[in-house]
């Protein structure tokens, strides 16, 4: 499902001594089925961004159009968006209510008014999504462990089989396996249900590891756009909006610096050890042949 | 709605309001809201209202904030006004010939109740707004001191006060948050009969419950390891004395409820 | 400065009655004026160590000493709290006022210091964590880091000879992260504070004097960065990371290159690239 925003903006505390100016004329569009990580330090306007694509937040001015509907036109069915579209925020173990694990990720399904099957079905496939054993559907969600509890949170989002897949900072607090765990069922999820995802992350390491495409956020507008390697390549002006870059991305620039030629848009370890690999080959191969 | 609690916030600004010690501060408000009740002619009335004024000009505080401190109550306002009109007895107003259920009477009381209201809630967002509410609950504390004597545990009274006021803004926010977690999932907090709504309550109440309780856990261990061990031993960083500003706010507002009582029983 | 000898925690697991060891016969030492960095996964028991130091747990076996006072002794209760401070995940709720100063005064008001001493001892504080100028502001409108910061500066303000930082960063950004780090850099190089750092990001143990590793309750590493990290294969077993250019110099010996085996920053790694380059 693909999203239009143009000329979003959006004014927080209209009219109070605390007004701000969150988002400044946002356009974006993003085609159906892309995986997109949307980067920006805190208070960038990325959280209110995506706020927006399911109808939490009315834009100040601007239109958003989802799979062809205008989402901001007046009388527009905000329970039927939020089907299509599913939001994950951050922390998302802290909204678990139920006394069973089951009957939490079934409560987005039970508000669609879903027959009976349909909603155990629907629990099961989630659960499996985000690799959850079926031991743990009559348990109470409280007894989980911090890991397992964020994971029942986002299964009960994935319940709604949503169209578009919207996560803020869904691995943050975890610890690195538990971060590498998250990252690649929602790479998996992301290949076999074919849905538009949006990543919301202040790690760039994640982003670079899973989205097709950066968005980088700063001051409430929209600073980069552009694929992984073309936005790592501009590692001063990252590092200018408060972002930190991958240590492979500043490795590249000091070397760079020191006259060695490298390609700039490396950002993954094993594309660094390739390269040097190559470079070395090349070096031993032909005595000092540029590469 | 989140944003229009403005009762109970602290301006941290200077002004002669916010110099005075919090208990002349607690006692004064105490004074003035009787006299605000007691007062009934237009000249007495004149009196508070000008006195209130003249404390929320001081306190350098825009008198829109006061103005927006109404909205909470702002149906009280206009209910009672309205009572006050149609269910007072005398002279009845005739209007193009008609005989209207308004009287005179009821005119005059509705604006008194109102001014009253009103003049009660901008005294009361006086002290609120001008004494942070450490102060306010050490001069909570400081005035219910005698009856420590008599077993009251006016110090942890007063810590779980200042608590409570610090975590205000920490829930609301998380309420927020809560809320738009389980509408992204299909909760509907806004239609329905009241006892759906209620039961629609649930999805929201127990997290921010399981919340709170997780952050009263932590702040304990926290305090703890701060050495909180009661208030027997304890120090202030800013301790509260008498100086000659209270002595001065002290005389003008017992001149103004001396006058009031005056003019109200013996003249 | 703290010295635990054949530390064990034991508890009640959930459903079944026998005894689980949170902490397993645990040697652990921090010097005066050392910076250690406890690294290990979620539910590991570093957290569960942590809160041994300064008498929130009591050992169910071995000994704690904080400056030679046993941990279990009751009569040293409010001096080992004094001397050991302790800094914990979430800055929303360890900050127990209304105004950052306030907030701060906390504890040397708990210890019955006088009011023109605590003025200065906040004073002081706060100008170490760079917040002086914040000092009227209310707390829920700082951001992560800054709150983090208050909070540093509540348990300085206690004058600790220790402080224990309970994955101090997990919940904040990357600024926020870094500016807590600078903050504790500075605590050890100005102050010569002891610091123990619980984390689980190994960018943050980097920077430590020496990294104790913990698993299941163990200690299984113990060692400047320099040795830890090198240990990629046995980290990366345990479920830890490793800087990227550690990695990246790990992996490019593994096919045949000679670097260093104990690269951890940049710089390094840019020396010994540079090298085997040119």
């Amino acid at each position: 499902m693909s999203i239009e925003i143009s000329g979003l903006n959006y004014v927080y505390m209209e009219g109070s001594p605390f007004e701000k100016q969150a988002l400044k004329n946002v356009s974006l569009s993003i085609a159906d089925g892309e995986f997109v990580g949307i980067i920006g330090h805190t208070g960038s306007g990325k959280s209110t961004l995506i706020q927006h694509l399911n109808g939490l937040l009315k834009p100040s001015s601007g239109t958003i159009t989802i799979g062809g509907e205008d989402i901001t036109a007046k009388g527009a069915d905000m329970k039927k968006l939020r089907q299509k579209v599913g939001l994950v925020f951050q922390y998302p173990e802290h909204q678990l209510f139920e006394e069973t694990v089951y009957k939490d990720i079934s409560y987005g399904p039970k508000n669609m008014n879903l027959p009976q099957d349909e909603i155990d079905e629907r629990v099961q496939e989630a659960m499996h999504h985000v690799g959850l054993s079926e031991k743990y559907m009559n348990r109470s969600p409280f007894e989980l462990s911090g890991g397992q509890k964020r994971r029942v949170a986002i299964a009960g989002v994935l319940a709604m089989r949503p169209d578009v897949l919207i996560l803020d900072e869904p691995a943050a607090g975890l610890d690195p396996a538990g971060r590498e765990e998250i990252l690649t069922q929602i790479r998996a999820l992301y290949l076999e249900r074919k849905m538009t995802v949006l990543f919301v992350s202040h790690s760039m390491e994640d982003v670079a590891r899973i989205a097709g495409r950066i968005i980088v956020m700063n001051k409430g507008a929209v600073a980069l756009d552009g694929k992984p390697a073309d936005i790592f390549a501009q590692a001063d002006a990252l590092r200018a909006m408060g972002l930190d870059v991958p240590q492979i991305t500043e490795l590249i620039c000091e070397l760079r610096r020191r006259g060695i030629r490298f390609d700039n848009s490396i950002y993954t370890i094993e594309k660094a050890k390739a390269t040097i690999q190559l470079m070395l080959a090349g070096k031993n191969a032909g005595g000092d042949k540029p590469c | 709605m989140l944003n229009d609690i403005t009762l109970g916030q602290y301006f941290p600004i200077n002004s002669p309001i916010h110099r005075l010690d919090p208990r002349t501060k607690l006692l004064l408000l105490v004074l003035l809201i009787v006299a605000i009740f007691l007062a009934d002619s237009a000249l007495t009335c004149g009196l508070v209202t000008l006195l209130t004024l003249t404390i929320a000009l001081l306190s350098r505080v825009s008198l829109k904030t006061y103005i927006r401190g109404l909205k909470p109550i702002l149906f009280v306002i206009i209910f009672t006004a309205i009572l006050n009109i149609f269910l007072t007895t005398g002279t009845k107003i005739e209007l193009f010939g008609y005989q209207t259920p308004i009287t005179v009477e009821g005119l005059i009381l509705a604006g008194k109740m109102a001014l009253r209201l009103v003049l009660l809630i901008f005294a009361s967002s006086a002290l609120t707004y001008t004494t942070s509410p450490i102060a306010l609950t050490d001069g909570i504390e400081k005035l219910l001191s005698p009856f420590a004597k008599l077993g009251l545990p006016t110090f942890e009274l007063a810590m779980m006060m200042s608590i409570a006021i610090r975590f205000i803004p920490t829930l609301i926010e998380e309420t927020d948050k809560i809320m738009k977690a389980q509408k992204a999932r299909g909760a509907d907090f806004e239609s329905g009969s009241l006892i759906r709504r209620v039961k629609a309550l649930a999805p929201m109440l127990i997290p921010l419950f399981i919340s709170a309780f997780r952050r009263a856990d932590d702040l304990a261990v926290a305090m703890e390891s701060r050495c909180y061990q009661g208030g027997s031993l304890r120090t202030r960083l800013n301790e509260i004395h008498f100086a000659g500003i209270d002595l001065i706010a002290a005389c003008i507002f017992l001149v103004v409820f001396a006058a009031v009582m005056v003019l109200r029983f013996f003249l | 400065m703290i010295k635990t000898e054949h530390l064990r925690y034991a508890y009640n697991a959930a459903e079944s009655e026998e005894l689980k060891f949170a902490l397993d016969d645990i040697d652990f030492s921090v010097a005066p004026g050392e910076f250690v960095a406890v690294l290990g996964h979620n539910g590991c028991g570093k957290s569960t160590l942590a809160k041994h130091f300064n008498g929130l747990l009591l050992p169910s076996g071995g000994m704690v000493y904080v400056s030679g006072m046993d941990t279990k002794d009751e009569a040293y209760y409010w001096d080992i709290r004094k001397t050991v401070g302790m800094v914990f995940q979430n800055p929303d709720n360890q900050i127990v006022a209304t105004v950052v100063e306030e907030d701060v005064a906390f504890a040397p008001e708990n210890l019955g210091v006088p009011s023109e001493e605590i003025r200065k001892r906040v004073d002081e504080a706060l100008k170490t964590v760079d917040m002086y100028d914040l000092r009227r502001h209310a707390p829920h409108l700082l951001s992560g880091g800054q709150k983090q910061r208050v909070a540093i500066a509540g348990v300085i303000a206690m004058e600790p000879a220790c402080i224990v930082l309970d994955e101090p960063t997990a919940m904040l950004d990357p600024k926020g992260r870094k500016e807590v780090i600078d903050t504790i850099l500075k605590l050890k190089n100005e102050k010569k504070m002891s610091i123990v750092l619980i984390t689980h990001y190994m960018e943050e143990a980097v920077k430590a004097d020496r990294v104790v590793v913990m698993h299941k309750g163990k200690i299984v590493m113990n060692d400047v960065p320099k040795k830890v990290f090198s240990e990629v294969k046995q980290l990366k077993n345990l479920g830890l990371d490793v800087p990227q250019v550690t990695e990246l110099c790990y992996l490019l010996n593994k096919s045949g290159a000679s670097l260093p085996g104990d690269i951890l920053t940049v710089e390094e790694c840019a020396d010994a690239l540079e090298e085997l380059l040119r």
